[in-house]
């Protein structure tokens, strides 16, 4: 079991190495295009841009100015000829740098990740306390939301299947209907008949609203996966033989049914977590919601890399250990996947 | 592929009429017009991001799946390194990075929408590796690559049509969503009539008609998609 833990560690570790490097190769390494000028804008001047590869790990200070617009005799092998002068706003040389490898870029940056140093945006804001703030905000929002919307959506998978085939097939024609429109486009409409037309909720910020209209556009997916399981457990020979007994139904279906369809629910659960500000990356935005998924959305449009960076190695790392929690959670609620005990 | 009258000669807000027969937009677009254009968009967008997360998922598939070992391992990892990052997150830090062209949406729908497929034609090539036809056919001097293409992949069909309306269904959703989040492909799209919509508060003036057009529109390209979606079904 521990030797079990420890390779999954490693093999989580690994992949949480591969996701910085999936990120520095989309974001930093030039691939796909120069970050630094993408985030100095259209209209950059050279400064801009010499602070904005210095920002992004570009570009590595290899010495400070003494003296404001002289060179440091202490260095005098260095070629300044082959240095970039970092200039202040008086146009006086405040250091020298010279171009970092991408090697040591991807080095630097994936430590930075690792220890959790985001750094600063290029508002100078430290990335790190934005994060927290705004990740409570979102929680506030996506927790409530996903948790009803969870438990509504394995009440009426369970009701539906109770109920037999028809009433499967209408909730699933509904379903269907409903998945069909964009979720902008629920968005949009809800927002309007709730918050302008009849007033019931404000316009802006964090109110039931946001949460209402998660719950709605969440509970068919989610319906669907758990009909599904429901459906499935429902016909096992053990839920036959019982009903056979005339055990009734509502013992059946907290005794034998309930725990055995928790393990997949559990799992669903526990990968949907760390996605769930993700979720609310368009509810944020409809509403005003200053949560992470308005920072992402703020992010692209300020040409904001180290924040998107981030975010996004966040995202994966969350992804990780809910994966881990996943197998772990699974394993309790179902003892005979801890297996080696069997006689 | 283009359709007449895109803008500028018509007023904003013309409602339903002879002269555009589902009204105008915000910025004077006939909203018929831009929302067949949108349609054009949607399907080269679904179809070619689901050609491309086809060809990976099915390749790295059928490679991981007939090699196993260390080559499998190497896949799993690399397929595990891509899932852990959010697609919509990757999509939208590849579409940023490559300036939203069409190219940036399909490499980026594509390249974060090709593992659900790689693992399904993974699991069934090693589901069908080492039954007696195959090994007839390995005996018989058939080359890997052939085996591959002419005995294994055909009987994935069923399962890889469904994966290819999944993914289509997906593109194109994702496709509205990045347009609305200002990741652009400067072509007339869907997410783009609904982010007008929000931006110009179509619904608070009273003006219903781009919504519901891009509405409908979408959702009859969705429902008659998502049936192809269901059957899995290996042969």
């Amino acid at each position: 079991m521990i030797q079990a833990t420890i390779r999954r560690l490693i093999y989580a570790a690994s992949l949480a190495l591969g996701a910085s490097a999936l990120l520095f190769g989309i974001l930093d390494s030039g691939l796909l295009g120069d970050a630094a000028e993408r985030e100095a804008g259209a209209h950059a001047t050279s400064e801009s841009l010499v602070s904005a590869r210095l920002r992004l790990g570009q570009l590595k200070i290899v010495e400070h100015a003494k003296v404001p617009g002289g060179t440091d005799t202490q260095h005098d092998r260095l070629d300044y000829g082959a240095l970039i002068q970092i200039k202040d706003i008086h146009g006086q040389t405040r250091a020298w740098a010279e171009e970092a490898s991408t090697l040591s870029r991807f080095l630097l940056q994936t430590k930075n990740l690792f220890s959790f140093e985001f750094g600063e945006n290029r508002y100078g804001r430290s990335i790190g306390d934005t994060l927290k703030h705004r990740g409570l905000v979102s929680a506030q929002l996506a927790l409530p939301a996903f948790a009803l919307s969870t438990l509504l959506a394995i009440g009426l998978a369970i009701w539906a299947v109770a109920r037999g085939v028809a009433t499967e097939r209408r909730v699933l024609i509904f379903a269907t209907l409903v998945m069909s429109i964009s979720a902008v486009v629920w968005i949009l409409l809800l927002r309007h008949v709730f918050a302008t037309q009849l007033d019931w909720f404000p316009l802006r910020g964090l109110s039931p609203l946001p949460v209402l209209i998660w719950v709605t556009l969440a509970v068919w997916p989610d319906w669907l996966l758990y009909r599904a399981i429901v459906s499935i457990e429902s016909q096992r020979p053990h839920m036959q033989a019982a009903r056979a007994r005339g055990i009734p139904t509502r013992t059946i279906w907290m005794k034998h049914l309930l725990p055995n369809i928790l393990p997949p629910i559990l799992t669903q659960v526990a990968l949907a977590l760390p996605f769930l500000f993700l979720g609310s990356l368009l509810l944020e935005r409809a509403f005003d919601i200053p949560g992470l998924g308005g920072f992402i959305v703020q992010a692209i449009g300020d040409h904001d890399h180290a924040s998107l960076r981030a975010v996004t190695f966040l995202a994966a790392l969350g992804y990780l250990f809910a994966s881990w929690m996943a197998d772990t959670t699974a394993t309790l609620a179902d003892p005979r996947s801890r297996g080696g005990n069997a006689k | 592929m283009s359709f007449a009258t895109q803008q500028n000669d018509l007023p904003a807000y013309l409602a339903p009429s002879k002269d555009a027969w589902l009204g105008t937009d915000a910025l004077g677009h006939d909203v018929l017009h831009y929302c067949l254009e949108a349609a054009f968009t949607a399907i080269q967008v679904g179809l070619g991001a689901g050609i491309l997360t086809l060809f990976l998922g099915t390749t790295f598939g059928l490679i991981a799946g007939w090699r196993g070992g260390r080559t499998d391992a190497i896949l799993i990892w690399i397929s595990g390194v891509v899932a852990a990052v959010p697609g919509l997150l990757s999509a939208l830090a590849i579409g940023y990075m490559l300036n939203g062209s069409l190219l940036a949406i399909l490499l980026a729908l594509g390249f974060t929408g090709w593992i659900g497929l790689f693992r399904l034609v993974r699991t069934e090539t090693m589901r069908l590796h080492g039954r007696d036809w195959l090994t007839a056919a390995q005996t018989a001097g058939a080359s890997q690559t052939r085996l591959l293409m002419r005995h294994v992949a055909p009987r994935m069909r069923p399962l890889l049509r469904a994966q290819f309306a999944l993914q289509f269904l997906y593109a194109i959703q994702a496709e509205v969503l990045l347009q609305f989040l200002g990741i652009g492909t400067g072509r007339p799209s869907f997410g783009r009539v609904l982010a007008n919509a929000w931006a110009f508060d179509d619904l608070g003036r009273g003006a219903w008609w781009p919504l519901a057009t891009a509405t409908v529109f979408l959702s009859v390209l969705v429902l008659l998609v998502r049936p192809r979606a269901e059957n899995q079904r290996p042969t």
